[in-house]
């Protein structure tokens, strides 16, 4: 347990505090990725180092290094001034300590036993509950949350606690340094102040951390430092009171691609292919109100949580909407199964094809016709394999899936080609309206230019095209309009042409304003948008 | 994320000594016995009770080890024959050898324990479903006792174990020794899976194996350990069978795995590991046992108990699949 | 993790050098069915040499062999039936086929034995018997969200007591049920008698089978559901429907099942799938022998047969070889050796190729 023994530090220390985790000239590669062209990247003992930087900039890389589930192919990584070796026990034994996204708990253990899980306090052969629930109150008031969770089961807790008493557990580990993987994504307002507070009582103790989000406003409350990555390589570091939203905003996106794409029409104004009114669903999203023309590409950009995910499902069935309407074509229609959707000609690409998306090890032709069985039938009873072949190896060839032939199995594919395979499922039809969820998430270049290219051209046929997305550029370059969500809803739209800076701001800052610390902030940052 | 903070949440404790889903259980045997009482004269004295509990014993005593493989998500088929093979060479043992009630024990504890153990390595270390692996055992196991039996019964054991059986010298103040057994051995269980570290840690494995490994939960060793305790169990069982009398014939011991696993699903321990309790079980088997019993009372045929368990096994699921889904909407 | 969850780009996964022997090697490791014959091949060969060494009771020959095959009908109808409830993944098996095969046996025992109904409308009767049996369990399992191994865990204890207490416990021997016996005489082909019912029942049941897999578009569902559950939903496929569909199917072979055993023994039997250890059982170890895989998604109708014939004509060389019933019991040894082994064996083949 962290036994605090040193005082907190004063604010303006006479000596600068000690590095903790230094890593040099750390270079990876994955697959046909560069994913990170020589970082640096150091912490220092009780600072909060936030890491910042578009998907795909290498975060999750790095941070894969620092705790040992990754190895550099050049670089070093030096806790205490001693190497560490790529593995997650010596990272742990070194003192580094990771709290991911998702919490991982025990649901059926109290909170005090997942604490103490692997390492319980005994007294005799039995563990000794008293004095867990002890240390954990003590953990708890440390941290500054609700003493009374100790014995609670943690299945009955909310996401969003369950999320902090993660960050507990982590830190009755004694670590050195805490990496907070996107920890408020999942919070409300209130357990995000929580979070801040543990956060600060983190760094009393001289714990250095590692905080990786999106979401800037907060950072300007919480952070000593940012650095910031673009394309795995580290384009700045300064202290975070040297430095505003704005600049890192800028610093994040560089340069932008201007304009459409040659070639491609601006939608003609027609009746909207897909119009939704009101739309909510309750934890997830409300008062969603948008259209979507034939041959318009309408993008809907969110920060994680922001309620762009669950309003992508809504829209395909899988997670209903729970009020509002929804018109295809003029006609409303009811999306309650994802077999309704299709029927009504809404096609969907989710947004995690392992998860969601592939059928691994079947081949190529399986996972592309797998949606379109009634389409392949002779005499209703058997597929024709001829057929399913052939269109397989036209979507092969149309789209560039780089692939021996269409037999084979999905998961000897890059991350590119299985998306690509992915995509090809819903090109076989040409659907009336294609939601897309993260299109290009985990994709190399190259392929992310060919499915960019495939969406326009489908845009150009006259399908609807909602791209959902937290990958600004590619909003940005795709998309006739903008529409930007936060916290549920829709807060801002902007046409193209629109700078990077202000949909991030945007997306990022905040208009609801609620008695929370992040008040100054979020004020700091529409002071900044307003006065460009 | 919605603006809205959360409010009052319910507050449950950890781990209580009763869960709901057991006071129901304890509701419907109550309710049971009131209604039969009624329906059967004979059904609330003394013989018939004490018969009630010698037959639950053995399903109660093995439904406490198998309470434990389930909550850690695996299952064992194996126990029928394994209780078996027990009971043929402990049976020969007494009868040939004059072996004694303790050594007797002993030596159905040991090969029990050993049965056990095949069981359990080759599901921690061979990495092969539970299902698999003891469906293979349960033939294997089928085998070797076919092979000690050498193609007859076991006949004439005297009566040494008998202080376990079900007749009148396994009884103390009228309780059936057996059933004290089973629940002295369910309340070591019950206390060793709230109390102890690697009790609590079936629970972990359960909800979570891979993330239990990380996080220095030894995984491999506490799976060994519920199926070589299942197999200790199995030994007791073997001698509590042994010690109700009568012979020991080839077939001993089908469908006992059935009847076991039955107990421990109606007792409200789920089938996808991580939660249940053995007192359930107890309950679960006491409910079983009082169907059977009721059934032969009410001079129904035999095999309407299958019926009813089948029916019985499906309403516990179902209630605690309601249970789980109201829970999720939290 | 941070959004970029998906790593860009892998290297593409697939087998890595290939080198004459090795690659062979290899290849007969990811294809069961080759595997499966080898071991069938070496197991015939093993038993002939046995039989013109003189040890065995009996000779073991093809006509031996063709006897043989009468126990390998209702084994693999039942083991495609497993094929087809474990393929539809999420932990799909089914426990009751022995159990529904005792039911509807005494369902057509009684129509056919007792109530004098012509043969077809009887064998209708088993049918639907059957269906409605599956189809209880296709509920239960999918649109109710029982696990399936409690579910069919309980409908083997409900109609295997339905089957017992339907006519007191007792067998229909009635005489159009001894006479039903002709259907699964042998039939003479090329000097050998074989068993009417390879050709009458198991071939075009599994060809059936085989096309439903294969080539329906049925087959492409269920194995997608069994792949991946969540794509499967995404791509617009009723996952419930198609979980119902494998158990209902799997009650409906029962069925056949049921039939081919009245027949095979002129009489209708309370406990004909349920009987010692049941059908259920070997029925499995059939499908996990045939390459069935637990997880779901993966599974091969050649497989299963092959792992059917495997399993008969190793025990058909067992009770030749042990003298009196030392020969069925060693036939349960063999059944949980054959079982442990091949998931070991199982286990050790996905680990490799997870690795890859």
């Amino acid at each position: 347990m962290a036994t605090g023994a040193a005082p907190p530090k004063a604010g303006n220390a006479v000596t600068e505090p000690e590095v903790l985790l230094r890593l040099t000239g750390i270079r990876k590669r994955y697959g046909g990725v560069q994913a990170l062209r020589g970082v640096d990247f150091d912490v220092r003992s009780g600072e909060v180092h936030a890491l910042v930087g578009e998907n795909g900039a290498g975060k999750s890389t790095l941070i894969k290094i620092i705790s040992g589930a990754e190895t550099a192919d050049e670089g070093t990584v030096e806790m205490d001034g001693r190497r560490l070796g790529g593995n997650t026990s010596a990272a742990l034994d070194a003192g580094i300590a990771t709290v991911y996204q998702e919490p991982q708990l025990f649901g059926e253990l109290s909170v005090a036993e997942n604490i103490f899980i692997g390492r319980e306090l005994t007294r005799g052969a039995l563990v000794d509950r008293a004095a867990q629930r002890a240390k954990v109150n003590e953990l708890l008031d440390r941290l500054r949350l609700d003493r009374t969770l100790a014995d609670v089961r943690v299945a009955d807790i909310p996401v969003g606690e369950q999320q902090l008493v993660s960050i507990a557990k982590a830190f009755s580990h004694d670590p050195k340094i805490l990496i907070l993987d996107e920890p408020s994504a999942i919070l409300t307002d209130r357990e995000i102040d929580t979070l801040f507070q543990v956060v600060r009582g983190l760094r009393e103790h001289d714990v250095g951390i590692i905080y990786i989000s999106h979401r800037l406003d907060e950072l300007s409350v919480i952070a000593d430092r940012v650095t910031v990555l673009r394309d795995g390589e580290k384009v700045a570091a300064h202290p975070m009171r040297e430095v505003t939203i704005r600049k890192i905003v800028e610093l994040m996106v560089g340069h932008v691609p201007g304009g459409p794409p040659a070639g491609h029409r601006i939608a003609a104004d027609v009746e909207p292919a897909l119009q939704v009114s009101g739309l909510g669903r309750r934890g997830g999203f409300h008062d969603v109100s948008f259209a979507v023309r034939p041959g318009e590409v309408v993008a809907v950009y969110g920060l994680i949580g922001s309620g762009t995910g669950p309003l992508a499902r809504a829209l395909y069935g899988i997670d209903p909407a729970d009020t509002g309407t929804t018109t295809l074509d003029g006609r409303p229609v009811r999306l309650p199964t994802p077999q309704a959707a299709a029927r009504t000609g809404i096609a969907l690409l989710p947004g995690n094809r392992k998860a969601q998306g592939v059928f691994g090890i079947k081949s190529i032709a399986f996972n592309i016709s797998v949606a379109h069985l009634h389409l392949l039938r002779r005499l209703r009873l058997w597929v024709d394999r001829r057929r399913e072949q052939q269109v397989a190896t036209d979507l092969i060839k149309r789209i560039a899936i780089k692939a021996p032939g269409p037999q084979t199995p999905v998961n000897a594919l890059s991350g590119g080609n299985q998306q690509k395979v992915v995509l090809a499922r819903q090109l076989v039809e040409r659907p009336g309206v294609l939601v897309l969820e993260e299109p290009t998430q985990g994709v190399d270049v190259g392929a992310k230019e060919e499915i960019h290219k495939q969406i326009l051209a489908l845009a150009d046929q006259g399908t609807a095209v909602l791209v959902v997305s937290s990958d600004l550029l590619e909003v940005l370059e795709l998309a006739d309009r903008v529409l930007v969500v936060r916290a549920g809803t829709i807060v801002a739209e902007f046409g193209r042409g629109a700078s990077q800076a202000d949909v991030l701001a945007a997306a990022a800052g905040d208009e609801s304003g609620e008695g929370t610390m992040l008040d100054s902030a979020r004020a700091a940052v529409a002071q900044e948008v307003d006065t460009r | 994320m919605s603006a809205a903070a959360t409010t009052a949440r319910p507050r449950r404790v950890t781990a209580r000594a009763i869960e709901g889903q057991e006071l129901v259980l304890l509701g419907v045997l109550a309710v049971l016995w009131l209604v039969l009482s009624f329906a059967v004269d004979t059904f609330f004295t003394a013989s018939t009770l004490q018969d009630l509990m010698a037959a639950v014993a053995p399903v109660a005593i093995v439904g406490v080890g198998m309470t434990a493989i389930i909550v850690t998500g695996g299952i064992d088929v194996s126990v029928g024959s394994a209780v078996a093979v027990v009971m043929v060479v402990v049976g020969q043992l007494v009868r040939d050898s004059g072996l004694g009630l303790l050594p007797a024990i002993a030596v159905a504890v040991v090969i029990g324990a050993a049965l056990g153990l095949v069981n359990g390595v080759l599901v921690a270390y061979g990495r092969v479903h539970p299902i698999i692996v003891t469906f293979a055992t349960l033939n294997l196991y089928r085998w070797l006792a076919f092979q000690i039996f050498g193609g007859e019964e076991v006949n004439n054991i005297p009566g040494t174990l008998a202080a376990l059986g079900g007749g009148a010298e396994g009884r103390s103040f009228g309780v059936p020794n057996a059933f004290l057994l089973a629940v002295v051995l369910a309340a070591l269980m019950w206390a060793y899976m709230r109390y102890s570290p690697t009790g609590r840690h079936l629970y972990a494995i359960g909800n979570d194996a891979h993330a239990a490994r990380l996080q220095g939960v030894r995984v491999t060793r506490r799976l060994v350990s519920v199926y070589v305790i299942t197999g200790l169990l199995v030994g007791l069982a073997a001698v509590v069978y042994i010690g109700g009398g009568g012979r020991i014939g080839q077939a001993v011991g089908t469908g006992f795995e059935l009847q076991v696993i039955a107990a421990v699903v109606i007792g409200g321990t789920s089938i996808l590991g991580g939660r249940g309790t053995v007192l359930g079980t107890v309950l679960g088997a006491l409910l079983v046992g009082t169907v059977s019993a009721a059934v032969t009372l009410l001079g129904w045929p035999s095999e309407l108990t299958a019926l009813f368990i089948g029916v019985f096994i499906l309403v516990a699921v179902g209630v605690d699949l309601l249970r789980q889904r109201r829970r999720r909407s939290l | 993790m941070t959004t970029d969850t998906q790593a860009p780009d892998t290297q593409a996964a697939g087998p890595a050098r290939r080198a004459g022997v090795g690659s062979l090697a290899r290849s007969l490791l990811e294809d069961r069915v080759a595997l499966l014959v080898i071991l069938l091949v070496v197991v015939l060969v093993w038993f002939l040499v046995l039989s013109a060494g003189g040890y065995l009771v009996a000779p073991y020959d093809l006509d031996y062999m063709a006897s043989a095959l009468e126990s390998m009908v209702p084994l693999a109808i039942l083991g495609l039936a497993q094929l087809l409830v474990i393929v539809s993944g999420r932990g799909g098996i089914d426990l009751s086929v022995g159990a529904m095969v005792s039911l509807v046996g005494m369902v057509f025992g009684f129509a056919y034995g007792m109530w004098d109904w012509p043969f077809l409308p009887a064998l209708l009767l088993a049918l639907a018997a059957g269906v409605v049996l599956g189809a209880v369990n296709g509920f239960l399992v999918a649109y109710l969200q029982v696990p399936a191994l409690i579910a069919t865990l309980a409908t083997y204890y409900a109609y295997s007591s339905l089957a017992l207490i339907s006519n007191d416990n007792a067998p229909i021997s009635t005489r159009p049920l001894q006479d039903l016996n002709s259907i699964t005489r042998s039939v003479q082909l090329g000097g050998l008698a074989i068993p009417r019912q390879v050709f009458t029942f198991l071939l075009p049941v599994a060809v059936i089978i085989w096309l439903l897999v294969n080539r329906a578009p049925y087959g492409r569902r269920l194995y997608a559901v069994g792949t991946n559950e969540v794509a499967a939903r995404y791509a617009s496929l009723e996952v419930a429907r198609v979980r119902f569909g494998a158990y209902t199917l799997s009650g409906l072979l029962s069925a056949v099942v049921a039939v081919i055993t009245a027949a095979q023994f002129a009489s209708a039997r309370p406990d004909a799938g349920t009987v010692g250890n049941g059908m259920a059982l070997p029925a499995i170890t059939i499908a996990v022998l045939g390459g069935v895989a637990i997880a779901g998604g993966v599974g091969r109708v050649a497989g299963v047969l092959v792992a059917a014939l495997l399993i008969v004509w190793l025990n058909a060389g067992i009770l030749l070889y042990f003298e009196g019933s030392q020969g069925s019991q060693y036939q349960l040894f063999a059944l949980g050796a054959v079982l442990l082994v091949s998931a070991l064996f199982n286990a050790l083949v996905l680990r490799r190729r997870g690795a890859s």
